[in-house]
């Protein structure tokens, strides 16, 4: 029955997280839809940290879980844990299938180790205490298990969906992890090759949410316990634990190692069964004989050590919080000294906070409908490695979606009310007049103006000059009254001079036509962009659609520190022509 | 207007075809209708005063009905603009209830399958959806394609055109037998205007490529992809500034009229003056009458002026 339950849970919370990372319609998620991934124990102890209540509750509920049971959560929502539930069963069919009879060759009690998973969570609070979340995102077993479906379930979905209608319905875009996806699969493989050679032994040396859990698991309330006069000894539960943690010798269960899979009951006839266990009267336990002989679990050096870390954690919060304050808020309109080359999603508040918090998990990756979110690289440094950033030679944020800080399950992304996000500046664009299509060819585009949505960005007219050099006296008129210093007089006195204009430095003031006396200067009226910046929230779409390369002339640099970009509403329209009759 | 009138309308355009004549039938149009509308059907068709269903339905039947653009057991494709993740309130897609009741229309005229589609600006899927369109065309037998993958556009190739002798454009345009061209009426910060031409950006891969090759040049040009067999242009609340996107509802002005026709160039150049933009303001009407594409100076189109009260 408890092995079935857990098998029940862990179907579930799979299927969830699979359903969770596909998305192939593009549709808001529901407030369920991301559930499994708000349960898990690294996002929610982040989304606590900045003030999340959900994660607060969720961090609450596993840690009462775990002092009641054990570690319920590595078999039961972890998912990671639960994948290599599934390797490991793959392994006993395997055994099975080339006639080993046992896999307790492979499973079978082993000594703990718990220098190793301590020192391990160790590092990885020093290292949140020094570079946030940069080592975290690499071990924690859900970002690892989330990373792997957020760059193999949507193209696979996608490429079966396609198959099925015959048609290509939706794009695959397996590019959103393009040449990463190596890397992602590959961490991913680490434990599952593990589980493949000693079951569950990642989580007992190298997971980090297993170490911590593990200190509070050391007498759960309702924990397993062996009848040492029932017991025959035929070693069944040895072979079945994954986590090689009975030490039949001792009529023990090592609780800190135990992932409460339950799989030793089912296999067990002779009463290895969870009970009641009063934690502080456990040495006068009748049923357990082996009193002071039995092995205690983890010694307290490295648990004293341990729990010296954890008051440096709190610092380290403290000092993530203080990172983001050393910023200085700057002002919507102006570049500032506080811009960075990588753009963070909006509600991330700053790039500190946001590689502070993320784990890299991909959920907004996959959730983005415009893909601007894609896996960085190198973009944020080593620290910021696959966290997601908007890249805008892919697509732009769009203006009218929030969904990102609504899936975000660690609070990295903040979830913002979609007035709040269309105001947030989370970048700023920059208008290089000299490489512009208008001013370049004197042609009309307005790529960059169509796709703005605050209007921050506008066209305007300008008269653009041109000279017939056949007409023009070369007097000089224009040259001097240029307020640019854009035209000058080429050519020599044998073939005549005449006036040549600059265009990277000409802005269209049409003052050269209005003085030339010879009609040799004539200027064409045309649209050419206009930027006001404290409107621009730096969404990216007038970068992504400028088709000047191979540098854009509309460039958008991130802003360290988000700001709210001011909002200007105009007053309505006027009919400019007669409501009543045609105009032609 | 009200639905009710709209219908008695209706019966009495229909029974005003079975009497082979149109004359007198709308006692509130102008009455200055050039002399080439007395023998054949008009070429521009404008229409104001009621909803944008009734105007649609005046327009076809001035135009001689749908029958007259799709026969039985023919496919048809339209095109509306459906480009942005915005409401119908806002005005920057094509309403969905035109887009809706023109599937209707093919369906009943015997079209053995309609579809729509869009190569959008926004996210593919939230434009169709957030647009209203998606729902429209679905809940009327058409069906929605999508234009967001490379492998659904086919080389064409368009010896006559200057700038755009070459693009990908969407196999729905290249293979069905009626191409419909539903835009709607905005202004534009790059064209100056969108209307039925510039609509065409929505069928082709790379529209990159238009506004770095002159835009209003491959916009004239885009008309000889696939030259529409009906265009019928929204300008219920046409976008007056800030657009193509739009910023609030602030930007529309209350027109409350429908364009419908066959020549593309005067549509936009009657859609043009709608926006209050003076005669050679909108290149591209100039450049595709320059192309022979269709006849800009509205004197000499037979234009049919319908008032609905």
């Amino acid at each position: 029955m408890w092995r079935a339950a857990r098998i029940v849970a862990a179907g579930v919370v799979t299927s969830l997280f699979v359903f969770g990372f596909i998305n192939l319609r593009n549709l808001e998620p529901a407030a369920w839809e991301h559930l499994v991934e708000r349960l898990q124990f690294v996002p929610a102890l982040l989304g606590s940290c900045r003030g999340v209540v959900g994660s607060v509750v969720v961090v609450v509920v596993l840690l009462t879980l775990t002092l009641l049971f054990g570690r319920v959560y590595c078999s039961f929502i972890c998912p990671l844990g639960i994948l290599q539930d599934v390797v490991i069963r793959l392994r006993r069919g395997f055994d099975k299938l080339h006639g080993r009879k046992r896999s307790g060759a492979t499973l079978r009690f082993a000594q703990p180790l718990p220098w190793l998973r301590y020192t391990m969570l160790s590092i990885v609070i020093l290292s949140f205490f020094l570079c946030g979340t940069a080592l975290v995102a690499w071990l924690d077993p859900y970002s690892i298990c989330a990373r792997l479906m957020a760059g193999m379930t949507n193209p696979l979905a996608a490429t079966a969906k396609n198959l099925a209608a015959g048609a290509v319905e939706t794009p695959t875009s397996w590019g959103r992890y393009g040449w990463l996806l190596p890397a992602v699969v590959g961490v991913a493989l680490v434990p599952l090759a593990l589980a493949w050679w000693r079951g569950r032994i990642y989580c007992n040396t190298i997971c980090p949410v297993g170490a911590f859990l593990a200190l509070l698991s050391r007498a759960p309330l309702f924990r397993l316990g062996m009848n040492p006069s029932a017991c025959v000894h035929c070693a069944n539960c040895v072979r079945a634990c994954k986590a090689q943690c009975i030490d039949l010798r001792n009529y023990r269960v090592d609780t800190t190692r135990c992932i409460n899979c339950y799989d030793c009951v089912s296999a067990c006839e002779h009463g290895l069964r969870p009970k009641f266990t009063f934690p502080f009267r456990r040495r006068h336990d009748p049923e357990n004989k082996v009193g002071k002989n039995a092995q205690q679990a983890p010694p307290s050096a490295s648990r004293r050590a341990f729990l010296g870390l954890l008051a440096c954690s709190a610092s380290a919060l403290a000092a993530s919080g203080c990172r983001e304050q050393e910023i200085p808020p700057g002002k919507p309109g102006e570049p500032g000294d506080n811009q960075d080359s990588a753009v963070t999603p909006p509600g991330s508040r700053s790039v500190p906070r946001f590689l502070d918090t993320c784990t890299a998990c991909g959920l907004c990756i996959t959730a983005c409908p415009t893909q601007v979110l894609q896996p960085s690289s190198w973009q944020y440094g080593l620290s910021g490695m696959l966290k997601p950033r908007l890249d805008f030679t892919v697509g732009f944020c769009n203006f009218d979606c929030n969904i990102c800080g609504r899936v975000c399950p660690d609070g990295a992304i903040m979830p913002l009310d979609l007035a709040e996000k269309q105001r947030t500046q989370i970048a700023l664009a920059e208008f290089h007049r000299e490489r512009c299509i208008v001013q370049q060819h004197y042609t009309e585009c307005g790529a960059c103006t169509e796709h703005c949505p605050t209007k921050a960005l506008s066209t305007e007219e300008g008269l653009f000059p041109s000279c017939n050099a056949s007409l023009c006296l070369a007097c000089n008129a224009c040259v001097e009254t240029c307020p640019q210093k854009a035209i000058s007089l080429v050519g020599d006195e044998q073939h005549g001079m005449h006036a040549q204009i600059d265009r990277t430095k000409c802005i269209a003031c049409g003052k050269c036509s209005r003085v030339c006396p010879s009609g040799a200067m004539t200027s064409q009226r045309l649209l050419i962009p206009v930027l006001k910046p404290e409107l621009c929230i730096g969404c990216g779409a007038c970068t992504y659609a400028c088709p000047v390369r191979p540098e854009r002339a509309m460039q958008v640099t991130g802003r360290h520190r988000h700001l709210l970009a001011e909002v200007v509403r105009e007053k309505p329209a006027e009919n400019p022509v007669s409501a009543e009759e045609f105009p032609f | 207007m009200k639905r009710r009138d709209f219908i008695k309308l209706g019966f009495g355009v229909g029974a005003a075809f079975s009497l082979d004549t149109l004359s007198g039938l709308f006692p509130a149009a102008s009455a200055e209708e050039p002399a080439a509308t007395a023998g054949g059907k008009p070429s521009l068709v404008a229409v104001r005063g009621g909803d944008r269903v009734a105007m649609l339905d005046a327009a076809l039947a001035a135009l001689g009905g749908i029958n007259a653009f799709v026969k039985p057991g023919q496919s048809v494709v339209i095109k509306p603009n459906c480009g942005w993740d915005k409401t119908p309130e806002m005005s920057a897609n094509t309403h969905p209830s035109l887009v809706g009741h023109m599937v209707k229309l093919c369906k009943d005229a015997g079209a053995s399958e309609v579809v729509v589609f869009d190569h959008t600006c926004d996210n593919w899927q939230r434009s169709y959806r957030n647009s209203g369109i998606q729902e429209a065309v679905e809940k009327n037998g058409g069906k929605m394609l999508s234009a967001a993958d490379e492998s659904v556009y086919r080389d064409h190739e368009s010896p006559s055109a200057r700038n755009l002798k070459k693009a990908k454009v969407h196999t729905a345009i290249l293979d069905s037998d009626v191409f419909i061209n539903m835009p709607v009426l905005k202004h534009h910060s790059g064209a100056r205007m969108t209307a039925c031409m510039k609509n065409a950006m929505g069928l082709v891969w790379d529209r990159g490529f238009f506004h770095s090759h002159d835009l209003h040049q491959c916009i004239a040009d885009a008309v000889l992809l696939r030259k529409p067999d009906l265009n019928v242009l929204d300008a219920f609340a046409p976008m007056l500034r800030n657009g193509p996107k739009g910023k609030d509802e602030n930007d529309l002005i209350a027109t409350h009229s429908l364009l419908a026709g066959t020549d593309i160039v005067a549509i936009d150049a009657a859609a043009s003056k709608l926006l209050g933009n003076a005669d050679g303001d909108v290149r591209h009407i100039d450049l595709a009458a320059e192309m022979g594409l269709g006849e800009k100076d509205l004197s000499k189109v037979a234009i049919r002026r319908i008032t609905l009260a």
